[in-house]
């Protein structure tokens, strides 16, 4: 039987934090109680809102954090007594700009984690090339980071993260800031990477990232795990409720409030958009909810109505709408 | 052999990338300006201050200090801007051995601060007639590595501090200052009130600038080679509890999660 890639039982974490002198200090419950399997080979997707403990979970898995209770195993190793033998077998990479030499070229950066991890110095140049290929950063590498846009960062993080060949990537949010089609890539290149026999463990909050690419997700609500299976299985989660979807022009906090308190309403998302905002209201009976909008949205002008089955992103939206258990 | 290009390739990466001065107008302005003018400064005012008196003892002096520019401010903002960058995580996640990479902060401070040292050497000869005719070259050599190695030292302290702290410049200014008042740069740490001869003994720098001194008057060796020693032996205490305070951050930072706050 094969060793897990990842095992997480009874995980808790809590921050203490100091409010500044004499003035005491304070905790925040980033999980509590997280029971999780990763088994070799998959592309696994951790999905949660802001601040829901999806990065803390990545920190304890890379070693970076202690948990304060419970047990996480990565490749078979306990996270807690892991050392060098682990992070010489596991590759990470986090969101955002920071996190490389920018006064270096990419190939410089690329060379000194390198040597970090170890590598021989053929072995380095050979696997640089490689990656700098399937990252697509040709004719840009040896140009200093400073000067390169978000997406080649992010694309660079991507190869430091994959120099040394690890058998568990973490990715964190890896597709956060980049435009649509660098993002799309970045999916590819990362399905691209399971395919090929690499287990991935990413964190997202972007549902079409996670439906797109993952063999099996996990929804992580302030601190717990509130849903995981396959995106199909999740979605079902909602599948006793329709969509009623709607362009909206002048609504305000009052309405969406009036929408939420609508007899059924389950959830209600509004996302802003130039000149209208999207409203999309989660209900058991569409069709009654239609008759009482005229009604309730007071003046507001709705255009664009369709009512529709529920997607992945719907199901998110309503389990991170319900209150933790 | 590996180990060791290893180190040393990473020594190199890690000043390229962590070191503020690393343009060419910043690296001449350091290398070049600050020695010459520390060096006239100093020279011109205690020659003005002792009514005409040997230049050469402040210039010696001055000339060793400014090693402390690379040991400490280099050292500081190697140390200190992998938490500006956010590289800080990168590396503690990593596999790299924590103290080759924490040694490798200094190696190339080490050989820079020679260089700087040689410079106002040479600035002493040129504008204030310094004499080597006489020196134990092989001694004076000597002193220099050693002044370079200690102040290397306490630099990966304060380079620690730094990971924690976003104000250790100032102390490192403080330090930098402090050397030029108690560590013989400009009078001998015998003028000094007992109490600034105690914090003189605790810090690098005297010993090795006395050993200049004696290695420049052309004194034997065996007068030398024990201040020589002294001043490695602080230097490597200072380093080692440089490094104990960076594993102490490490293991604080994985309880407490604060790779991102350092």
């Amino acid at each position: 039987m094969s060793v897990a890639a990842v095992e997480l039982r009874a995980l808790r974490k809590v921050y203490r934090h100091r409010h500044g002198w004499g003035r005491g200090s304070a905790e925040t419950v980033a999980l509590e109680s997280v029971d999780l399997d990763v088994p070799p080979g998959e592309l696994f997707g951790l999905l949660g809102p802001n601040g829901a403990g999806k990065t803390t979970v990545v920190k304890i898995c890379t070693t970076l954090l202690l948990p304060t209770a419970g047990t996480a195993r990565v490749l078979g190793e306990d996270v807690s007594q892991a050392g060098r033998q682990l992070r010489q077998r596991i590759g990470f990479v986090f969101g955002g700009e920071r996190g490389l030499y920018w006064r270096l070229s990419g190939y410089d950066n690329l060379r000194y984690f390198g040597d970090l991890y170890r590598l021989p110095p053929d072995r380095a140049r050979r696997r640089i090339d490689e990656l700098v290929q399937l990252v697509g950063l040709e004719g840009r590498i040896h140009d200093r980071v400073e000067r390169y846009s978000r997406g080649m960062k992010q694309r660079l993080h991507l190869a430091r993260g994959l120099l040394h060949d690890p058998e568990l990537l973490f990715l964190d949010e890896p597709t956060i800031g980049l435009d649509p089609v660098g993002a799309r890539d970045l999916r590819q290149l990362v399905r691209g990477l399971a395919d090929r026999g690499t287990t991935v463990f990413l964190t997202t909050h972007a549902m079409l990232e996670a439906e797109a690419i993952c063999d099996r997700i996990a929804v992580v609500h302030r601190g717990r795990i509130i849903a995981a299976g396959a995106p199909d299985v999740v979605r079902r989660q909602g599948a006793d409720l329709g969509v009623v979807e709607f362009e909206a022009v002048g609504i305000d906090d009052r309405l969406v409030q009036r929408l939420r308190q609508l007899p059924g309403v389950e959830a209600v998302q509004v996302v802003a958009g130039e000149l209208t905002h999207r409203v999309t209201v989660q209900c058991p009976d569409p069709a009654s909810l239609v008759l009482q909008l005229g009604p309730c949205l007071d003046g507001a002008l709705a255009v664009g109505l369709r009512v529709r089955e529920p997607t992945l992103e719907d199901a998110y939206i309503r389990l991170v709408a319900e209150p933790a258990p | 052999m590996t180990g060791l290009r290893l180190f040393a390739h990473g020594c190199l990466y890690q000043y390229r990338a962590l070191f503020n001065w690393a343009t060419p107008l910043g690296y001449a302005s350091s290398k070049l300006l600050v020695p010459v003018f520390q060096v006239v400064f100093f020279v011109q005012l205690g020659v003005f201050a002792t009514g005409g008196g040997d230049p050469t003892y402040f210039a010696i002096g001055n000339a060793m200090q400014v090693t402390a520019l690379n040991g400490i401010f280099g050292v500081v903002m190697t140390v200190g801007n992998e938490r500006q960058f956010g590289t800080l995580p990168l590396l503690l996640a990593s596999p790299a051995s924590r103290l080759a990479t924490f040694l490798g902060r200094s190696a190339f401070h080490v050989v820079d601060g020679i260089i700087s040292v040689v410079i106002a050497f040479a600035v002493a000869q040129l504008l204030f007639g310094l004499r080597l005719a006489h020196a134990d070259l092989p001694l004076l050599a000597a002193s220099v590595v050693a002044v370079a190695l200690s102040t290397c030292g306490i630099g990966l302290l304060l380079g620690s501090c730094s990971l924690v702290s976003r104000d250790i410049l100032l102390v490192a200014n403080l330090v930098y200052f402090l050397f030029l008042v108690v560590a013989g740069v400009n009078f001998p740490v015998t003028r000094l009130p007992g109490a600034l001869q105690v914090v003189s003994r605790g810090l690098p720098m005297s010993r090795g600038i006395a050993a200049a001194r004696l290695a420049v008057a052309g004194a034997p060796a065996s007068r030398a080679l024990p201040l020589l020693g002294q001043e490695l032996l602080v230097g490597a205490a200072y380093a080692a509890a440089g490094y104990l305070l960076f594993r102490v951050l490490e293991g604080w930072a994985r309880r407490g999660g604060l790779q991102e706050a350092f």
